[in-house]
């Protein structure tokens, strides 16, 4: 063996990853080269070093968070019936939704729902905003019912503008905000209120292309109506009838005047 | 909220927590060390955390833990990614990533523990110079123990590409531990 060969080897010769023949091939070499058996003391004394480093490990706050957010998910995806609405608001949900064919031309053009993953994530988001923090952690990264406080706040945290409308006058009552990473990719959500009742508004970047149409749907008793447009996907969750979330959307929707 | 499941059957979520879920500590460890940034390792890992949930069904590749990491792992680069983006620089930030570099759990004598806790701080300060490739393969070997096939399957590269950042990352390192600006007096 040479040294070149040797080189190419001698980390996993100390790492036990080579094969029994090129093992006892470079322990050879390393007896009878200086050079090469000096990068491997040197290695093998890093590797020592490494020893003494103490790993970062997850925060009792982290781990009690996963737990929280893995248990809303598995409640979102197994419930099979409404978890938040009685059954007689579930009744009065499910003929709304199925009266939104007659909704507003728009709207339900053509229904093309996210896959049921997003919505489920959307969902799981919008019940771990309902639910009270745990010690030390908070709910909202901004509690604010002023636009003007609530959308400076996003500017530095993501690298899109989230569009924070004020509509106290529909009734609407802005709560706060925060931020969110899931799927990787960094999204704002929006927190409202409207009779006692929460809606979430998340925006998160998707492709360019992907434009889509406000589309309505309910999932595990909650109305989801969710659109993409100009690079920005948009999915809000209630539990609000789909025709006044829908409403709730359009006001969105509508450009700043 | 009650079911009727065989309460002895442990459920997804269960199964979840018990093969993946217990690399949590090797996900945020590998999380801080990329990111260098303790807020943020915290809202990425439990984001990749819930993505892999959802995605327990497809889980592949050698080991739940390097499936686990892979997903964490790219979760890392999407949020340094942004941050590219927007135009944040990357910053070593001693405050945030330093702390106690020295294991708790200890037989040495007090000099000893001295000597090696500064030389613990010197090779974390110049683990935190070495470029990013080489920078991730180091911890996931060296601290997390993952075999060349779990680094491969993590860092989504040959297992020669493995063996060669190893390399020069060793050798970067020792380097830097040799230059004598990097040496702080004790
Ligand atoms: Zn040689």
């Amino acid at each position: 063996m040479n040294c070149t060969h040797a080189a190419k080897v001698l980390d996993a010769y100390l790492d036990g990853e080579l094969d029994a023949a090129t093992d006892a091939q470079l322990a050879g070499h390393l007896r009878s080269c200086p050079e090469c058996a000096s990068v491997h003391d040197a290695h093998r004394a890093l590797r020592a070093a490494f020893a003494d480093l103490q790993r970062h490990r997850a925060s009792d706050a982290l781990r009690r968070s996963v737990t929280r957010e893995l248990a809303a998910l598995e409640r979102a995806a197994l419930s099979a019936r409404p978890r938040i609405l009685s059954w007689s608001q579930a009744a009065v949900l499910a003929g709304a939704a199925a009266s939104l064919a007659f909704a507003s031309a728009s709207w339900l053009a053509r229904p093309q729902p996210l896959p049921s993953d997003d919505r489920q994530v959307a969902i799981a988001r919008h019940v771990a905003a309902l639910e009270a923090p745990a010690e030390g952690e908070t709910r909202l990264g901004i509690a604010s019912s002023d636009r003007h406080v609530v959308k400076p706040w996003f500017a530095g945290k993501i690298d899109f503008a989230p569009p924070v409308r004020d509509l106290s006058e529909h009734g609407y009552v802005l709560v706060g905000g925060r931020t969110d990473a899931r799927l990787g990719q960094l999204g704002a959500v929006l927190v409202y209120r409207i009779r006692g009742h929460q809606i979430t508004l998340s925006v998160t970047r998707v492709a360019a292309a992907r434009e889509q149409v406000p589309t309505a749907s309910t999932l595990h008793g909650f109305a989801v109506v969710s659109w993409a447009s100009a690079g920005l996907g948009f999915a809000t969750v209630s539990d609000i009838e789909p025709r006044e979330l829908q409403q709730f959307a359009e006001l969105i929707r509508a450009p700043a005047r | 909220m009650q079911n009727a499941r065989n309460p002895n059957e442990p459920n997804q979520r269960e199964r979840f927590e018990a093969s993946v879920l217990v690399h949590l500590d090797a996900a945020y460890n590998l999380a801080r060390w990329l990111l260098r940034d303790a807020d943020a390792a915290d809202d990425v890992v439990q984001d990749a955390s819930l993505r892999a949930f959802r995605f327990f069904d497809a889980m592949q590749g050698p080991t739940p833990r390097a499936w686990f990491m892979a997903i964490v792992r790219n979760a890392c680069l999407d949020w340094i990614g942004m941050k590219k983006r927007r135009g944040v620089e990357e910053c070593y930030d001693e405050a945030v990533h330093g702390g106690s570099v020295l294991d708790a759990a200890d037989d040495a004598s007090p000099e000893s523990i001295v000597v090696r806790a500064s030389a613990a701080r010197e090779l974390h300060a110049c683990i935190s110079r070495l470029p990013r490739e080489y920078r991730e393969v180091l911890i996931l070997r060296e601290m997390e123990e993952l075999s060349y096939r779990e680094i491969s399957a993590v860092v989504e590269v040959p297992i020669g590409t493995v063996m060669s950042r190893l390399s020069r990352g060793r050798n970067q390192l020792a380097r830097l531990m040799r230059a004598p600006e990097q040496r702080r007096s004790s």
